[in-house]
């Protein structure tokens, strides 16, 4: 018998009683994630997880007072009797809305359940539901709503990528239904593709993760969806400015679970077409997105749960011989590309303190894409009527073909037991990765692209134990384990730590971190252009040479808050090696787009401080987040800060009463610049010709760049607002409720810098001219929900 | 603080409507029209390539102009600097003078005599040697560079007194021949071209789309199909037969990271030095030769 099996017997044998059961909300009976739970004479409090589901172990025998509650629900009070034994107790919490920001800062208190709230640095939770407050660009965006953290940024305004605590993108793990998700983007990464009505939840660990989470050096975001109503189908939905989207729910026969339908698709290239048949367009845009997300869920004995969610978006941009001339100048593409996921997940209680998980996903991303240049050919024949093409013959010559695959295939448990004073949790996980990458070139003379044929698959294994214990009625403590197997990458032991004083009831501590080790990495280049403007990641295997990319961080935070004012400070630093990093490249539009065989090994590190603020009060919440931050990566005996990186950045986020039923939002956000290299002077580069022995004078002046990203672009500032009405109707009987909104992002219409350009030749001599980024952009539509 | 307390919350729409205008004088400010990159002129480039086996070195100095416009180019010649070139122990100095200007090819420019230092070396350039360059410019500025003469590359084929096809016109096509060379260590850069021994002849090599080129680049392969180009001596058509050598040229390290990074559309060097030199944009670069004599038959 091994000694964790024995430590689970032991500390499974029952002593005392056992409370547990799901908290929901009243009518549709879906689980309410986060909520808490307290018995007040015993001083024991547990939170949700998130299928509703709480559990106390180890209660004494008697009377006692249970009370649940959840922000934007009515508290519910009962009384159980409890003998030696098991009670199930479940709430059903009336809906009490309370417009907010949507952010959630973690309990204090220690939880019963660990994850996300395990003792150490807070975990950050987002509630997704009232975040439609604050203005996005199309519509509700779950990305763009983590970008507001402080622990989180954004590379620019044309991508929603996450850039956590200075790592790249590729060093966040992104879950849906607890299986990674890749490249959930539309539009090149301008908003994401992740149904914002499926959303119930988002939980965002940016440092000193527990032993649980996946495997990335930055951090996690797992996205937990609803499951929709049970007791009858109900419906919402957003008409947008070049989108719609519905989302529909339905209880399963019996009232035993539920089945939710997202759907999303772009008007965009409808709309034009019928523009352009009336003569109001020169072309069609001949580009479409959509997504759909489903998800059905059903209770398996007691308090148990099965379910199967798919998820599905695309996107394609078609340019034919009849949009190439307007549009592309001459090219033709047939581009598609699109991820998709399949999760079945499986959970159950066993025994009185055991809660067993089990997931197993797909998930994928595949791309085609063919571009060719039209080419015609034919001549000319001129008469005594005049001149006239004969023989006119169209052709095209390959630009690029190119062809991506990634995919993972999961198989995951957890078990997690439930002492008085301890949680202890063990799982683990294999994933299957494979990737296939391949870009063919054609009539392309681009040093900044190559061919590429790169394949590659990895089987990965990861395993953890941790403990949560409760050491006093002030201080909590986390010590765990992570074994990842990389197999040819190696393999690493990651130990994990985290604990939380509470001073005073108002007043926290918390100090933690962690090893972490990442098997994969994306062939993006982040110094690239590109990456200011594509979100997707390329995916990849790291480097047999490099091995698995390792980290360490350690994270100490405090905590204060007093009525409707909440405060946080985290200060935290972090260190890694085994990055693979591109060539040394002077400029983003000099760096090649994706990483292949040209790659250099080097090591990052990160420093910060991160200041969250929050106000709320009735349905005014006012969020303040700040973040200083230094990051530098070491490769080659250079050392520069990442291109994307911001040494400030100042957020607010509002919510305020419009009248009764109206909301107005904003969004401020204030930066320092970003990284780039400056020019230093001009010169005139001469061509050794061999032939002749003589030096070729130059055909231009170019500049010469100086130390790489060690000048700073001018800052960031950009205002949005949003204004919304809710107007109730009574329509067939039914309830709807009908939502017009207007925003503007960018009211200032700032010309934020994307990158600067040197130019050696200007009106006034030689100059720096930027590219610009999201001008003025006003969007409007409706939300209906029935 | 007042605008935080509850019951207030009809302020604001109003503080909010102010906040635009109020952001707005501080957003003008980041409104960002180009700006003047003040230090263009400010940085000399060196020019130097060290030929095996040739008795002359010769250093270019200059100072880029910054134009409102791009052509015609504008440098100007950096006069007055101090320019040693030394091996080992011993060392030359470099001096302004004789025909050096005319192996830097700036037709439109003044006179760049000024900038041009040049000096007798004594048994020629060593091929393996290492040589320093070492610049102080007349303001005290110090400009330092290295390089490592390449090891000549050997010329497989053609075989000597090879015949090699030209061809007037687009069609048909000259015959090709193949060409292949042994370089060490492989991957530094590598050219190949014509060379008519008549000082009045001009022999070019014929790239893939229809037109010629002094040299190609051939850098990473050991073998080549080849077409001739252009051929032509003092605005004539040449004569059945011209003697030629094709020629391969391998360069040093510095000189191969050079022409890889002046493809770039954007940026030539970094961290305020160029390809092997310190203080300077240019390059410091040295090349090995080998050839093989060849005969051009007119078709």
């Amino acid at each position: 018998m091994t000694p964790i099996l024995a430590l689970i017997l032991t500390f499974a044998a029952p002593q005392e009683g056992t409370v547990r059961g799901m908290v929901r909300v009243q009518g549709t009976l879906e689980p309410i994630a986060g909520a808490t739970v307290r018995i007040p004479d015993l001083g024991r409090m547990a939170l949700t997880d998130a299928r509703g589901y709480f559990v106390f172990a180890d209660v004494p025998a008697g009377q006692w007072r249970v009370v649940a509650s959840a922000l934007g629900y009515r508290e519910h009070e009962v009384t159980v009797a409890l003998e030696d034994g098991t009670v199930r107790l479940d709430f059903e919490l009336p809906v009490q809305p309370v417009p907010i920001a949507g952010l959630e800062v973690e309990d204090p208190r220690s939880a019963t359940l660990s994850l996300p709230r395990a003792p150490g640095p807070s975990a950050i939770r987002l509630d997704v539901s009232s975040l439609d407050v604050l203005p996005g660009l199309a519509e509700p965006d779950v990305l763009r709503a983590v970008q507001l953290l402080p622990s989180v940024a954004a590379a620019s305004d044309f991508s929603s990528a996450l850039y956590m605590r200075g790592g790249s993108p590729d060093q966040t793990l992104i879950t849906l239904d607890g299986v990674p998700l890749t490249n959930p983007y539309h539009l090149g990464g301008l908003f994401s593709a992740i149904p914002f009505d499926a959303v119930s939840a988002v939980d965002v660990m940016p440092g000193a993760l527990p032993a649980s989470a996946g495997d990335r050096l930055s951090g996690q975001v797992d996205i937990h969806t609803r499951e929709g109503g049970r007791d009858r189908v109900r419906g919402s939905g957003t008409i947008g400015l070049i989108s719609a989207h519905v989302t529909a729910s339905a209880p399963l026969p019996g009232g035993e679970g539920a089945v939710l339908v997202a759907a999303r698709r772009t008007y965009l290239d409808v709309a034009t077409a019928a523009a352009h048949a009336l003569d109001l367009l020169p072309a069609r845009l001949p580009y479409g997105f959509s997504d759909v997300y489903m998800k059905v869920t059903r209770d398996v004995g007691e308090l148990g749960s099965i379910s199967l969610s798919a998820y599905l978006n695309g996107e394609y941009l078609d340019i034919g011989p009849e949009e190439a001339d307007t549009l592309s100048n001459g090219t033709l593409t047939d581009l598609g590309w699109g991820s998709r996921l399949v999760a079945l997940s499986y959970r159950q209680p066993v025994g009185r303190s055991l809660l067993f998980r089990g997931r197993l996903g797909y998930t994928d991303f595949r791309g085609d894409f063919d571009a060719s240049e039209v080419e015609w050919s034919g001549s000319v024949v001129c008469g005594p009527a005049g001149c006239e093409p004969v023989d006119v013959v169209r052709d095209s010559s390959l630009l690029f073909r190119g062809r991506s695959r990634a995919r993972d295939v999961v198989l995951g448990v957890d078990l997690s037991w439930f002492g008085r004073r301890h949680t202890l949790e063990l799982g683990a996980q294999l994933d299957a990765y494979r990737f296939a990458h391949r870009l063919e070139l054609g009539d392309v003379d681009d040093d900044l692209v190559s061919d590429v044929e790169e394949a590659s698959r990895l089987r990965t294994t990861a395993a953890y134990i941790e403990d949560s214990w409760q050491m006093t009625d002030a201080l909590d403590l986390r010590a765990g384990i992570r074994f990842l197997d990389g197999g040819r990458l190696g393999s690493a032991w990651l130990p994990r730590a985290g604990s939380r004083l509470h001073v005073t009831p108002r007043l926290r501590f918390s100090l933690g971190g962690g090893a972490y080790a990442q098997a994969v990495r994306s062939m993006r280049d982040e110094e690239s252009a590109l990456a200011s403007l594509i979100a997707y990641d390329v995916p990849s295997v790291q480097p047999d040479a490099a091995g698995l990319a390792r980290g360490e961080d350690v994270v100490a935070g405090i905590e204060w808050e007093s009525g409707p004012l909440f405060l946080r400070a985290d200060a935290f630093a972090k260190r890694m090696r085994g990055l693979v990093l591109g060539p040394d490249a002077a400029s983003p539009l000099d760096a090649p787009v994706l990483v292949t065989d040209s790659f250099r090994i080097g090591r990052g590190r990160v420093r910060g401080l991160e200041l969250l603020a929050r106000y709320r009060r009735g349905r005014t919440d006012i969020t303040l987040s700040y973040a200083l931050q230094s990051a530098e990566l070491d490769v080659a005996g250079e050392t520069y800060p990442p291109r994307y990186e911001r040494r400030h950045l100042l957020m607010v986020a509002a919510a305020l009463p419009l009248g009764e039923t109206g909301t107005l939002g904003a969004q401020l956000a204030l930066g320092s610049g970003q990284p780039y290299s400056p020019a230093i002077g001009l010169t005139t580069p001469m061509q050794y010709d061999p032939r002749s022995g003589l030096w070729l004078a130059p055909s231009s002046v170019e500049v010469v760049l100086g130390e790489r990203n060690s000048a700073r672009l001018p800052g960031y500032l950009r205002l949005d607002v949003a204004a919304r009405k809710r107007f109730e109707k009574r329509w067939f009987g039914r309830r709807v409720s009908v939502t017009p909104y207007f925003q503007v992002l960018n009211v200032l219409n700032t010309r934020n810098v994307l990158l600067a350009e040197p130019q050696p030749h200007g009106v006034r001599g030689p100059a720096l001219s930027y590219w610009p980024q999201l001008p003025f952009f006003p969007t409007f539509g409706v939300q209906w929900s029935f | 603080m007042e605008l935080l307390r509850v019951g207030q919350h009809r302020r604001w729409p109003a503080a909010l409507a102010l906040l635009p205008a109020v952001l707005s004088l501080g957003g003008c400010k980041l409104v960002r029209d180009p700006s003047p990159i003040e230090t263009a002129t400010e940085l000399v480039a060196v020019h130097a390539m060290l030929v095996a086996g040739e008795d002359t070195a010769r250093v270019l100095l200059t100072r880029a102009q910054a134009l409102a416009v791009s052509p015609p180019l504008a440098v100007e010649p950096v006069p007055g600097a101090s320019v040693r070139l030394i091996r080992g122990e011993e060392g030359i100095e470099l001096d302004v003078g004789g025909d050096c200007v005319t192996r830097f090819g700036f037709p439109n420019e003044p006179d760049l005599a000024a900038g041009c230092y040049a000096g007798a070396v004594s048994g020629g350039i060593v091929t393996g040697a290492r040589y320093e360059l070492e610049i102080t410019l007349p303001g005290g500025a110090r400009i330092e560079g290295a390089t490592t003469v390449p090891e000549p590359p050997a010329l497989l084929e053609p075989a000597p007194g090879a015949e090699l096809e030209v061809r007037f016109g687009p069609v048909p096509l000259p015959e090709p021949f193949v060409a292949a060379w042994r370089v060490q260590p492989s991957g530094r850069r590598t050219e190949i071209s014509l060379r008519a021994v008549r000082r009045d002849c001009t022999a070019l090599l014929r790239l893939p789309a229809d037109a010629s080129a002094s040299f190609l680049d051939v850098t990473g392969s050991d073998s080549a199909e080849l077409r001739t180009g252009f051929v032509g001596c003092g605005g004539e058509s040449m004569p059945e037969r011209l003697d030629a050598h094709l020629v391969l040229t391998v360069y040093d390290a510095n000189y191969t990271a050079y022409a890889k990074a002046i493809d770039s559309p954007y940026a030539i060097a970094r961290n305020g030095a160029a390809v092997g030199l310190r203080g300077a944009a240019g390059v410091f670069g040295s090349a090995a030769v080998a050839s093989v004599p060849v005969v051009l038959v007119r078709r």
